[in-house]
């Protein structure tokens, strides 16, 4: 009895362990190996949450992917910067194209960012800056290693990132790499840490001898990109921004004379990591049903001034697990060249989205849309062609009382025809 | 006709007129008023139609379209007849009142079939 | 009628019935002004015609309907039996549906793989004759156990009908001159070049069937006018109504009526039969125009149909009249007339008032777009762009006339004289027909083909006539002509001398020049050549006859070797294959269109959208089954003009148009590989102007250089970067130097192409047919990420380093 029940216990744990251990596996592509040890809080937690790391070095001859066309790595965490070319085959193209089938990327540079990086970054959007250039603030700084250069700076999370972080992060956030610029009109990237003011993107130690190109808050210190397919990549200019001496750097002067408690490196770096390893944010769709109201069965094509029942699942990933999704702003469109209906999807709190809607007095060819973006989540798209046929002949109302006059002498124009031919052929006398 | 006035001599000469009509109308066959009758009235028929839709608006305008034409079928047709057994008509070469009775029937089945159709 | 008459119509009247059971053909009523004592021995000597004539009749019938079945066949043995054109294949289309679903889903079928995204109501918006007639045939083969292919009965339905339209045109003419003038009509008709050019073995159109109705429902009303039945009348309102099923082109009938009825009306012609023929069929005729939806209301409230109704009036009004002048004694009619011209005028201008009135608040003055395109020829293309762009909606060239109606350009003069002599209801009627189709067919070269069959009816006549007179002085040069017995004669003749009838017919021109000496006199109205007796014998003397017909014989064997030479050489092209000749006389095939529209069917995702010009729409839909964005129905202009603004547009313009309309494919022709005339680039203007109609910032003088259209490296830079030049010519450059030893040669517009080096941001390149005709690229997705945005702020590009350079393919992985 004891035997059996520890058995079970132990398959238990196993069980449990093996689901929680059935994360991804992760690539960690270092520069140098000594990160391992000087990032170790970062990469712990990583672990916490159940990655399995696979470190390798930058120049790693064996350094691959893919096999074939199967990938063996399903996220990538890269922390290089002067690396001329990856090893084996896992160059800035091959990491793109990692990008481009749906996989994560974080990738944290340097100052000494080589073209190689410059390249990956150009490739989500990133522009970064010429190498040996450093964000450099001359009035807010940390002065913990009274370093002359000034090159640890503070930033700033945006506000519109708090979806991408869990929540506002009011600590600063301390940094030391080199900036990046992002283009006006991108839609896909989100600037998540930009610097101060005051700061500028130069050369540490040499004096300016023209304006900065990148300066102020236009400096981009962390972006983070979801592309089309709900890759995520997120590009940080600073390494040191995940290490274990920026996480317990405390109290940060922010300014000369100001301190500031502990920095919020460690939050800040977690949630990142979280989101870019979606962990956090991640919904899916599923079930996408449209049915004639109170039936069961999707038709071929609707009819004008139908209605329609139509029902969606969204779900979260959140703790290891698809969570029902709650959300009051989920739309649905229904559209042909421009929206027709657009309503408000109610849930029902397991993750059903669903809404009853009449189809318009318009036949055409319309389409079910839903189209969900909002910082931080996974882009939801979902499009279902809905033909909408008119009115079949005999769908018309018959019998409609304003023509009875019409039918009563349609009648009575029959009733005569019939006597006259009575009349004709019946009547007894031969008529004259 | 001359009596005072051109007025009343106009009036008088319009009901003399019709007196002169009606005199002479009673010469024709019993059988060719019957189907005068009937004529006259499709025809009253599709005038109240027509004022009907005038009034209360053409919504079932399929409706009106049958009534009224059904109205003005049967009164065409009926008219056909009238013109084929009119024995003073001098255009229809060897056409029997029998077949033209047949024919009659024909035609109308056809209109209703038609206007039954229609009507909606 | 008095009963004396009366009693001998009905003596007379049984033999008639009998006739009518042993002859297959028509007894041939005829209506000839005569009294009644020449009606009795005019219908004893008809009763004596021979069986023989009769059965050589017959022959001579099936004869015309062979032929004119066969003479349509040179497509299908050219080529093969395959279904020309672009109309067709839409209507091949909604006849496989109408087997496949039945009639009520054809009724209210919705269509959603056409006009993306706004679909079209096919039930309601076609004219559909053909397709039930081949539906129905279809069903009756099938019924059978002959399990024919739709597509089988779709090529040869027109051939078909096409002989059966030979029958109607014999029957019609029958009615107007006789049976040899209907022999004649019906073998002009089998062969004449204009008709056949509809309805060809694979011609799969409205007129194939339209033609054949036209004709029967003339010969319907005719008949009615000669016997004043109303069975008759039932029956020409049914084929009336499915004239109206089968073409537009029914408001020339509906038009035509009232003009004869008002001719009659207004030259004392009117009688009882012809309110017997009009007013039934009018009143039916509403009601059946109105049950096809695609009709509808219209059938009361467009302008088209106010002549039928004025008529109407008129008709009543004038039969009204005179039965008051028939009761009334004179002076109470003279008294009643004063009394009505007083007052009722004012009632009828009242009533103009209000027409006018309703007809002048519509901006077309009631009258549909294309019916005002044929009064006004000008109004198209002021207004209607697309109207104006079709080819066949241009007014024909003189020699055009020649070409479609050859020999019958010089008997339709001589046949509508002879219709005047003698004049009837029923000869009015042709003269009316074929003066009135002339004048349309001045207007729109597609109309020829409603001149063609009057052309052959006159003709008919006309020839008739003229063999008659030589064939009369050949046979019996020594009788002496009595009035009634001339016309039995005539009768005779044709009846018992047939066989040249059918083969030779006359050639107008050269034998009028010989028929100097008269042959019939002293009847009135006996031949239109009385007036040529100058010797008072009243005949042709026997040998100028036999010249005469010879060369009347000659001139119609031209007439037949030019119809079979028109029909094989020019009409019988189903412009989806072409064909040429290689130097050593072997034929080449070009099968591009069906090539693309095969890859299409096979190679892409059922519900993708694919967008052309709106010419090769019917194809697309009905070939490789997939959505497009715009065909050849042309209903929406707007529509229409997107896709032409799309393709004058730049290339990112034109994709983020494309991609709006969720297109997935677009499908480009061009012709310069091979030199094909009729390609994308030739039309390209006319994209540009109804793009431009709709559209404001497209400019056609943008797209012309100095006001020449160019597309050498004078074009400007509009047209060399629009989207159009860039998928017509896109590695065009190096194929041609294979084709022509020139790099980028343009073989239609014979220029080297202004912009060799085209490549492609927004769109991947799919399929190229084999001779480069059709072109199909794909619209390409927005991209995964975002590269290359409009950075100010980026520092200059990086230099790629050489390490940067070398192969990747380490990784074993399969190259993008």
């Amino acid at each position: 009895m004891r035997g059996r029940a520890t058995l079970l216990a132990c398959a238990l744990w196993l069980t449990v362990t093996r689901v929680q251990a059935q994360k991804s596996d992760v690539l960690v592509i270092l520069e140098d190996q000594q990160l391992k040890s000087t990032h170790s809080i970062f990469f712990g937690h990583l672990r916490q949450l159940g990655y399995q790391l696979d470190y390798r070095s930058a120049d790693d001859k064996k350094l691959q992917l893919r096999d074939w066309d199967s990938w063996l790595y399903d996220k990538v965490i890269c922390f290089a910067a002067a690396v001329p070319e990856f090893g084996g085959a896992a160059d800035a193209q091959a990491l793109l194209e990692f990008v481009d089938s749906g996989r994560d990327l974080l990738l944290a540079t340097d100052s000494s960012a080589s073209d190689e990086l410059r390249e990956l970054t150009a490739g989500v959007g990133v522009d970064l800056e010429p190498q040996g250039r450093a964000v450099i603030d001359h009035f807010s700084y940390a002065l913990q290693s009274l370093t002359v250069d000034h090159t640890v700076v503070s930033g700033q999370a945006a506000l519109a990132a708090s979806a991408v972080l869990g929540g506002p992060i009011e600590a600063p956030v301390l940094f030391r790499g080199i900036g990046a610029s992002v283009a006006p009109e991108s839609e896909l990237v989100l600037k998540v840490l930009t610097a101060g003011s005051t700061a500028i993107s130069a050369v540490p130690g040499k004096p300016l001898t023209e304006a900065p190109t990148l300066a102020g808050n236009e400096t981009t210190l962390t972006a983070a990109i979801q592309t089309r397919n709900n890759a995520r990549v997120t590009v940080c200019g600073s390494i040191d921004l995940f290490s274990n001496e920026f996480f317990r750097w405390s109290p940060v002067v922010v300014t000369p004379g100001q301190r500031v408690g502990q920095s919020g490196n460690r939050a800040f770096a977690t949630q990142l990591a979280e989101w870019t390893l979606q962990d956090r944010g991640r919904l899916r769709v599923s079930k996408v049903r449209h049915v004639l109201a109170g039936t069961s069965e999707t038709p071929q094509r609707y009819r004008i001034r139908d209605q329609v029942d139509f029902s969606v699942d969204i779900h979260e990933w959140r703790k290891g697990s698809w969570q029902p999704f709650k959300a009051d702003d989920v739309q649905l469109e229904f559209v042909m060249l421009h929206p027709y209906l657009r309503v408000n999807l109610a849930h029902n709190n397991k993750g059903t989205f669903s809404t009853r809607l009449s189809v318009p007095d318009v036949y055409g060819v319309f389409k079910f849309v839903l189209n969900y973006q909002r910082p931080g989540y996974s882009h939801l798209f979902v499009s279902e062609q809905a033909p909408v046929r008119p009115f079949k002949h005999d769908e018309y109302e018959r019998f409609i009382p304003a023509a009875f006059p019409y039918y009563a002498s349609t009648f009575s124009m029959m009733g005569g025809f019939f006597a006259l031919t009575l009349l004709f052929l019946y009547h007894k006398r031969p008529l004259p | 006709m001359s009596s005072a006035g051109p007025k009343t001599a106009g009036l008088d000469a319009v009901r003399g007129i019709f007196r002169t009509f009606a005199q002479e109308y009673k010469k024709t066959p019993s059988k060719i008023k019957i189907l005068d009758a009937f004529a006259v009235y499709a025809l009253a028929t599709a005038a109240l139609q027509f004022i009907y839709m005038r009034l209360v608006g053409s919504f079932p305008f399929n409706a009106f379209l049958a009534g009224f034409l059904a109205c003005i079928g049967f009164f065409v047709l009926t008219v056909c007849l009238r013109l084929q057994l009119d024995k003073q008509s001098s255009d229809f070469k060897d056409l029997a009142p029998e077949r033209a009775l047949a024919d009659y029937v024909l035609c109308n089945c056809a209109l209703f079939l038609g206007v039954w159709n229609f009507i909606g | 009628m008095s009963s004396a008459q009366r009693a001998e119509g009905q003596l007379v009247k049984q033999k008639p019935v009998a006739q009518k059971e042993v002859a297959t053909i028509s007894n041939g009523d005829i209506d000839l002004p005569v009294s009644s004592a020449d009606l009795k021995s005019s219908r004893a000597e008809k009763l004596n015609r021979s069986a023989a004539a009769q059965i050589i009749n017959g022959f001579a019938l099936l004869g015309i309907c062979v032929l004119a079945f066969c003479i349509r066949l040179f497509s299908v043995v050219k080529y093969e039996s395959v279904i020309h054109e672009f109309d067709p294949y839409f209507n091949y289309r909604v006849t496989g549906f109408l087997t496949r679903e039945g009639f009520y889903n054809l009724w209210n079928w919705f269509d959603e793989h056409t006009w993306y995204p706004l679909g079209r109501v096919i039930g309601g918006t076609i004219y559909p004759g053909l397709m039930w007639t081949a539906g129905v045939l279809y069903n009756v083969l099938h019924l059978l156990n002959i399990p024919i292919h739709v597509q089988e009965v779709c090529v040869f339905l027109a051939p078909l009908f096409s002989a059966f339209c030979a029958l109607s045109a014999y029957l019609f003419v029958k009615e107007i001159r006789g049976q040899g003038a209907g022999l004649m009509a019906a073998a002009f008709t089998a062969v004449v070049p204009s008709y056949i050019s509809r309805s060809v073995a694979g011609s799969f159109d409205n007129e194939g069937v339209a033609i054949f109705a036209l004709i029967f429902v003339f010969y319907l009303y005719v008949k009615t006018l000669n016997t004043g039945s109303l069975a008759w009348a039932t029956a020409s309102a049914m084929a009336y109504l499915y004239m109206v099923m089968s073409w537009g082109g029914y408001s020339f009938i509906i038009n035509l009526l009232p003009i004869h009825c008002l001719a009659c009306v207004f030259t004392g012609r009117l009688s009882h039969r012809l309110y017997v023929a009009y007013a039934p069929l009018i009143v039916m005729g509403t009601i059946g125009a109105a049950m096809i939806p695609v009709v509808g209301f219209n059938a009361v409230l467009m302008s088209e149909h106010f002549g039928a109704f004025f008529a109407f009036g008129v008709l009543h009004g004038a039969l009204f009249i005179r039965y008051v002048k028939s009761v009334l004694p004179a002076k109470a009619y003279q008294a009643a007339k004063t009394l009505v011209l007083t007052g009722g005028v004012a009632i009828i201008g009242v009533l103009l008032a209000l027409i006018t009135g309703y007809v002048m608040a519509s901006p077309t003055f009631g009258w549909t777009g294309r019916s005002l395109s044929l009064l006004d020829p000008t109004y198209a293309s002021k207004y209607i762009p697309i109207i104006a762009s079709v080819s066949e909606h241009q007014p024909p060239a003189w020699p055009s006339y020649f070409t479609d109606i050859h020999v019958l350009v010089l008997l339709v003069p001589a046949g509508l004289a002879a219709c005047f002599r003698p004049l009837s209801d029923a000869s009015l009627f042709l003269i009316l027909y074929g003066v009135t189709a002339v004048y349309f067919s001045g207007v729109m070269v597609r109309l020829m083909l409603v001149l063609a069959p009057a052309a052959c009816c006159l003709g008919g006549v006309a020839a008739h006539e003229f063999l008659l007179a030589l064939t009369r002085a050949i046979r019996a040069p020594n009788l002496a002509p009595s009035p009634v017995t001339d016309a039995s004669v005539s009768l005779l003749d044709t009846a018992a001398a047939p066989s040249p009838a059918p083969k030779s017919k006359g050639k107008g021109k050269s034998s009028a020049a010989k028929a100097e000496k008269a042959k019939g006199k002293g009847v009135t109205a006996e031949s239109m050549f009385d007036f040529l007796d100058t010797s008072g014998k009243g005949r042709i003397p026997r040998d100028v006859a036999w010249i005469g017909l010879v060369a009347a014989t000659l001139g119609l064997i031209f007439y037949i070797g030019h119809c079979v030479w028109v029909s094989a050489e020019m009409y019988s092209a189903p412009s989806i294959v072409l064909q040429t000749r290689d130097p050593q006389g072997g034929v080449h095939v070009f099968d591009d269109f069906r090539e693309a529209y095969g890859w299409l069917r096979f190679n892409t995702d059922p519900n993708c959208k694919v967008a052309s010009w709106w010419d090769y729409g019917y194809q697309t839909t009905a070939m490789a089954n997939r959505t497009v964005l715009v065909d050849n129905n042309t209903w929406n202009n707007t529509h229409i003009a997107t896709v032409g603004r799309a393709m004058a547009s730049p290339e990112k313009k034109a994709w983020q148009i494309y991609r709006d309309l969720d297109t997935e494919y677009v499908l480009v022709v061009f012709g310069g590989f091979i030199g094909y005339p009729s390609d994308d680039i030739n039309k390209f203007l006319w994209m540009v102007r109804i793009g431009g109609g709709v559209f404001p910032d497209i400019k056609e003088k943008d797209y012309l250089a100095q006001g020449s259209y160019r597309v050498d490296d004078q074009a400007p830079p509009a047209l060399l970067n629009c989207l159009m030049y860039k998928l017509s010519y896109y590695r065009f450059a190096e194929a041609s130097t294979m084709v022509t030893g020139r790099y980028g040669f343009d073989r239609v517009r014979n220029t080297m192409i202004g912009k060799t080096d085209i490549s492609l941001q927004y769109f991947e390149e799919v399929f190229t047919s084999e001779h480069w005709m059709v072109r199909i690229y794909r619209v390409l997705d927005r991209p995964n990420r975002e590269t290359k945005l409009k950075n100010p702020r980026r520092a200059k590009p990086p230099r790629r380093s050489s390490s940067s350079s070398r192969p990747r393919s380490a990784s074993g992985a399969p190259p993008k």
